[in-house]
């Protein structure tokens, strides 16, 4: 596979064919990204379309020797976020913002002071995985990004970074703390 | 006994230790239950999220975003294709410089003539004998090499030496060589 950055320089040595390329590599993982921040299809395809828009326009006059996804990905997460305010122009637990420390205890889930692993049988079950869907969707919209490029997209730590806007220590308390909801969430959801 | 941060157990699981740190992490996971069931249960976490399915696209946006932005992409023109190798036309020019060196050719013959029977080699012979009329009469002996040269004819060369250089150029640039499909 053609890495990223050489189909960006073809591209803007204007290459229509690296064009196509990049934007058909990277619709499905825009998109799920989007609709799992805004849980709408429509919307999803509209910041899709709208990241690329913006990205390819930008590329000529951008810093080309940095990393093309994580770029990307932070033109769509900051998308989503512009969405996000437009829905609910007062509501506070948006992207910018991590849950801080009190309201985290709020859920009484958290309060479990041992996270034990769920037993094998449990960890293959097919309910298992929808209940981690529904935990997931439960979470914070910060949380739930971080979850979403690491588990899915498979980025490093630091590209999540990028794609958030947020320093390094960061995602790395988001990722942590994100994972031990989720480890609460589901077991309350299957009663172990 | 202080336990292991959230964040020190994440990397493990992770893999995103250094082999010092975790050699740090090893000591304590050696003598702490609840630091290791809690890295199990992180890893078991990443484990359950990696199998997770992505939410697939409708099937074509892909097609439809490439549709709706190309005609609005702010590219470069891309460089020229390949021009379909003309022959007819390489031809003819070929047949045009061909002529044009014959032509120099003849001209060029025809000034070193002119240039003899305007007495051009005797007044070298002149000089290559006695090389000081060169300083003594500098002036007089470069109105003499002046008036001995064939003027029409040396220009008439040059001129259809430039011909010939612009046609041979032409001709080489038409050659389908190293012709890209
Ligand atoms: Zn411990």
């Amino acid at each position: 596979m053609i890495a990223d950055e050489i189909l960006v320089q073809r591209y803007l040595a204007g290459e229509r064919d690296a064009f196509r390329q990049l934007v058909e590599r990277h619709t499905p993982a825009l998109f799920n990204l989007a609709f799992r921040l805004t849980r709408d299809r429509e919307e999803a395809a509209d910041i899709t379309q709208e990241a690329f828009r913006r990205a390819f326009e930008a590329l000529p006059t951008s810093r080309t020797d940095l990393p093309f996804k994580p770029w990307l990905f932070q033109i769509a997460v900051n998308l989503c976020r512009d969405w996000a305010k437009r829905q609910r122009p007062l509501a506070l637990a948006d992207l910018s913002r991590a849950p801080e420390e009190g309201e985290e205890r709020e859920d009484p889930a958290e309060r479990v002071p041992d996270t034990q692993p769920l037993p094998i049988a449990l960890v293959e079950a097919e309910e298992t995985r929808q209940a981690l869907q529904l935990a997931i969707e439960g979470l914070p919209p910060a949380y739930r990004a971080a979850i979403v490029l690491r588990y899915m997209e498979d980025m490093s730590y630091q590209d999540i970074a990028v794609a958030l806007g947020l320093p390094l220590n960061t995602v790395r308390t988001h990722l942590a703390r994100a994972k031990k909801a989720l480890q609460t969430r589901l077991k309350a959801e299957l009663g172990g | 006994m202080r336990h292991l941060t959230p964040d020190i157990l994440d990397a493990y699981a992770e893999g995103l230790l250094t082999p010092a740190e975790r050699a740090v992490a090893d000591t304590h996971l050696a003598v702490c239950d609840r630091c290791r069931l809690a890295l199990v249960s992180l890893a078991q976490m990443g484990d359950l999220l990696r199998m997770q399915t992505a939410v697939a696209p409708p099937p074509e946006l892909a097609a439809t975003i490439i549709a709706r932005l190309e005609p609005t992409l702010p590219l470069p023109e891309a460089a020229p294709r390949a021009v379909k190798p003309n022959w007819a036309l390489s031809l003819w020019n070929g047949l045009e410089a061909v002529a044009a060196w014959l032509l120099l050719i003849i001209l060029g013959g025809e000034t070193v003539l002119a240039a003899y029977r305007s007495g051009l080699g005797e007044l070298a012979a002149l000089i290559q004998s006695q090389p000081e009329i060169l300083v003594t009469y500098p002036t007089e002996a470069f109105y003499a090499v002046v008036e001995a040269l064939p003027i029409i004819e040396l220009s008439l060369t040059l001129a259809v030496l430039v011909v010939a250089v612009w046609l041979m150029q032409r001709f080489v640039a038409t050659l389908p060589l190293g012709s890209r499909a």
